[in-house]
């Protein structure tokens, strides 16, 4: 809430004045267009990608559907800034495309800057979004109401429209926000591009002197209103989606549809997405780790970088979990209004974009707590403040997912109510907590505005590298930090699927 | 001390329905005694009000005289020595056997030694490393019930216990049950909608309805003279005639019966099924009314069997024989009922 109600307040400064129309010049309303188009366009591309994805990994015989699997999740352990910058490398301008292409005579490949490179790295690195829910739709689903219809004539084109898709439509409508949101707030994807949409407006107008920061405070405020629209909307929508789940009576596993002479349409369709979005970027990256670094380039101290990365992670984490159990104890536990609008709140956050977050704690700080401006404690709040959602969900549904009954038989055995949480309950819902910090852990490394706004002058983590030495086109500088910080990111995955059984559903 | 456990007009109300209303009963020390009720009668709220999990309204309960709910007064679960057997369970997962049963025993109480003597006494020496999910359903059925027996509680509580077994499993668990309770001397209450369980298992059974104690009583008293319509309906599955009380006996359909309790009046006369008394020819000196009947439908359980009769007046009655017989399809049959009956007034159904 604090930043919000800060923001709301700065911006007031410039009503009154003749600021308040600089919403409404013609570059502040490009701005504003081109952020809704481009979330329209990757929210869209990222379920042309992932439906078909989805139902060949649940319902198919594909071969290999676990690795597919697998690899289909490891965008996520790409930050979109490092994602764009390798496909710049790749396809842009002297890329290794071209230098491939330049024998053939090619000299000129389309324009990778603007609107489609943003909308490529963004729909390669988001797609996972909305993956997964709609690959946990098609799990869910009975295959009974699949067999009911076929058997009251329907064929299996009809079948899919009528029965498959609707029950699809909740998962696939709340993956398609998630992309979104992530797209409305994404900072370093656009910024690669050179894409001016709303972030990197507000990151610009910052720098600028005067009125900067009121049109920065401005701007994030109306980003923020279209941040939480869309989040509302998820929540409607999230919440709606129970009802489909709630399947009585024992299930089969669905049967696996024959791809028979399909099958290598299916493997060239998982093969052009992954290299896309996972192969290529690793091989971009492995293609500069040798290349002659400059004199000028920033030095490369690894273990320091390893060390503020992995310690305001942990932390963060560690910290987001000890915040998110009570808050999540409470609302599974004792779901009264008063709890369960604690829990709301706190979700809040969720919707606001990382550079609005990290603005308004600037603002805040250098105004009223100096002492704090440019402090780890400060960054280790702005990640806290935007994380604790992620740690607040997952804590939540392991909690949830423990029986009370199991908590009421340690009390009836005389167990005092911490000792019956601690030794009952928490150790059944570990897998759950830990996946929840993992997800935190996984952020706070990618996390780009936030670090870069937030954190203490001279302090740098791989994110904060990567993008300084992107800056200064010192990119043999990124290929190191960056495949360490990918394989950073795919570790942090692995407790997240453990829990998520993701790769037991056919055991 | 007098009473294992005393409730005092408990009368608990969630939002806006009653679950249990003004509801008061004993149970002495050593007893089982069931809380037996058609589902939705208010059996787990009065459980869950027992064990503290539930704070009731008004009422008081009293464990070994004291009193555990009185005015405001509330002990918390763990302090009340109340042991729970759940329906499901609910062994944790992450223990095993012998740490599940651990639990509930401080350290410095010869811990180890009462988990082997609870092992041994479930005759589950062999199982002592295994994880609830690498047991039988009976097994894990026995380890709750040594947990729950584990700190010697003043009182034990079982809901449902055998509902979750297979049905040829059942018979034993109870037996073995019944076994281990008696041999620790413990004091129960069991919580069913079986009717056949809570007859074969305890010294007394409580007929709960609408919130309320109905009736309490032995088996043999609740089943053969309900004290209510209501619970005759519950515990029996009895014919009723239409009938003219005076008194000690009652006239109906089958002539002049006598009455179990007096009552006066028009009345349904209540006829357990295997009052029923079939005869394939007319027996000699009946002292009451032998209806020719003959057989509609059967339906052969095995240990016995129920034949569905129609009179010539067109009225149904069932009947319950032993599984020798055999009763064809529109054979004829001598009917007639000898042993006293009950009758409600019929101004009560």
């Amino acid at each position: 809430m604090l930043p919000m109600a800060y923001l709301l307040w700065r911006a007031r400064e410039t009503i009154g004045t003749d600021h308040i129309g600089f919403l409404f010049t013609a570059t502040t309303l490009r701005v504003i267009g081109n952020s809704i188009l481009l979330t329209a366009a990757v929210a869209i591309s990222a379920s042309i990608i992932s439906i078909p994805l989805a139902w060949l990994t649940t319902h198919t015989d594909l071969p290999g559907r676990q690795v597919w699997l697998v690899l289909s999740l490891l965008p996520l352990a790409i930050p979109s800034y490092l994602g764009a910058v390798t496909l710049t490398l790749a396809f842009g301008p002297r890329g290794l495309l071209q230098g491939w292409l330049e024998p053939l005579g090619v000299i000129r490949l389309p324009e990778i800057y603007g609107f489609f490179g943003a909308w490529l790295s963004l729909t390669l690195f988001t797609f996972p979004y909305v993956l997964l829910p709609v690959r946990a739709a098609f799990l869910n689903m009975d295959p009974a109401l699949e067999e009911m219809a076929r058997s009251l004539g329907s064929n299996r084109w009809r079948m899919f429209w009528r029965i498959t898709f609707p029950m699809l439509r909740p998962s696939l409508a709340v993956g398609m926000l998630l992309t979104s949101l992530y797209t409305l707030s994404d900072f370093g994807a656009v910024s690669v591009m050179q894409f001016p949409t709303f972030t990197r407006a507000i990151y610009v107008q910052y720098g600028l002197p005067f009125f900067g920061r009121a049109n920065a405070a401005l701007l994030s405020l109306v980003l923020m209103a279209l941040a939480l629209s869309l989040f509302v909307l998820e929540r409607r929508i999230s919440s709606r989606l129970q009802h489909f789940r709630d399947i009585s009576g024992a299930r089969r596993p669905s049967r696996k549809v024959h791809l028979g002479q399909w099958k290598f349409v299916a493997v060239t369709f998982c093969t052009f997405i992954i290299s896309l979005s996972v192969i290529i970027p690793i091989l971009v990256l492995i293609s500069w780790l040798g290349r002659h670094k400059p004199d000028y380039a920033l030095p490369l101290d690894l273990p320091s970088l390893t060390q503020n990365t992995l310690g305001v992670a942990v932390l963060t984490a560690i910290l987001a979990a000890l915040a998110a159990l009570p808050v999540a104890y409470l609302v599974v536990r004792s779901s009264t209004k008063w709890n369960r609008m604690l829990y709301r709140f706190a979700f809040l956050p969720n919707a606001l974009p990382g550079i609005v977050i990290a603005l308004s704690l600037i603002f805040f700080s250098t105004r009223h707590m100096i002492s704090i401006y440019q402090s780890l404690p400060l960054l280790l709040l702005g990640y806290g403040i935007r994380f604790l959602p992620l740690s607040l969900g997952s804590t939540r549904s392991a909690l949830a997912s423990v029986n009370l009954r199991y908590e009421e038989a340690a009390r009836g055995l005389g167990a005092e109510p911490l000792r019956a949480i601690g030794r009952i309950t928490l150790p059944l819902a570990r897998s759950g907590i830990l996946a929840g910090m993992a997800l935190v852990f996984l952020n706070v490394v990618k996390e780009l505005p936030t670090t870069l706004l937030l954190s203490p002058s001279g302090f740098q983590t791989y994110a904060t590298y990567i993008w300084n030495s992107y800056d200064e086109a010192i990119f043999s500088q990124i290929a190191q930090p960056g495949l360490i910080l990918i394989t950073l990111c795919a570790l942090s995955l692995i407790p997240l699927f453990a829990w998520d059984r993701f790769l037991h559903e056919e055991s | 001390m007098t009473e294992a456990l005393r409730c005092e007009h408990l009368t608990k109300t969630f939002a806006t329905q009653i679950a249990v209303q003004d509801l008061s009963f004993a149970v002495s020390p050593g007893e089982l005694v069931t809380l037996l009720g058609p589902s939705g009668c208010g059996k787990t709220t009065t459980l869950r009000l027992i064990m503290g999990f539930e704070q009731p309204d008004r009422g008081r309960i009293f464990i070994d005289d004291v009193a555990v709910v009185d005015d405001g007064m509330q002990l918390p679960p763990e302090k009340r020595r109340v042991g729970m057997v759940f329906q499901e369970y609910a062994l944790f997962p992450h223990l095993t056997a012998q740490q599940n049963i651990a639990f509930g025993i401080p350290k410095h109480e010869n811990q180890e030694q009462r988990v082997y003597e609870l092992l041994e006494l479930m005759e589950l020496e062999n199982y002592t490393h295994r994880y609830p999910h690498e047991l039988s359903g009976g097994q894990q059925q026995r380890v709750a019930l040594a947990r729950a027996l584990a700190p010697a509680p003043r009182l034990i509580l079982l809901d449902e216990p055998f509902s979750n077994l297979d049905f040829a499993l059942r018979a034993h668990v109870r037996r073995d049950v019944l076994r281990i309770l008696k041999q620790a001397n413990a004091t129960c209450i069991f919580f069913t909608h079986d009717q056949q369980e809570a007859f074969s298992l305890s010294n007394r059974v409580a007929v709960m309805m609408d919130g309320q104690v109905s009736q309490i009583g032995p088996p043999a008293e609740v089943y053969l003279r309900p004290n209510s319509r209501q619970v005759a309906n519950f515990v029996t599955e009895a014919n009723y005639l239409p009938g003219e009380a005076t008194g000690y006996s009652v006239d109906c359909l089958f002539g002049r019966l006598p009455l179990a309790r007096p009552i006066k009046g028009p009345v349904d006369v209540m006829i357990h099924p295997e009052q029923v008394e079939l005869n394939p020819v007319i027996p000699d000196d009946s002292p009451t009314l032998v209806l020719p009947v003959v057989v509609s439908w059967n339906e052969y359980y095995g240990h016995d069997q129920r034949i569905g009769l129609r009179t010539s007046e067109g009225m149904e009655i069932v009947a319950r024989s032993d599984s020798i017989s055999t009763f064809p399809p529109q054979s004829v049959w001598h009917a007639r009922v000898t042993t006293p009956v009950l009758a409600f007034s019929s101004e009560d159904s």
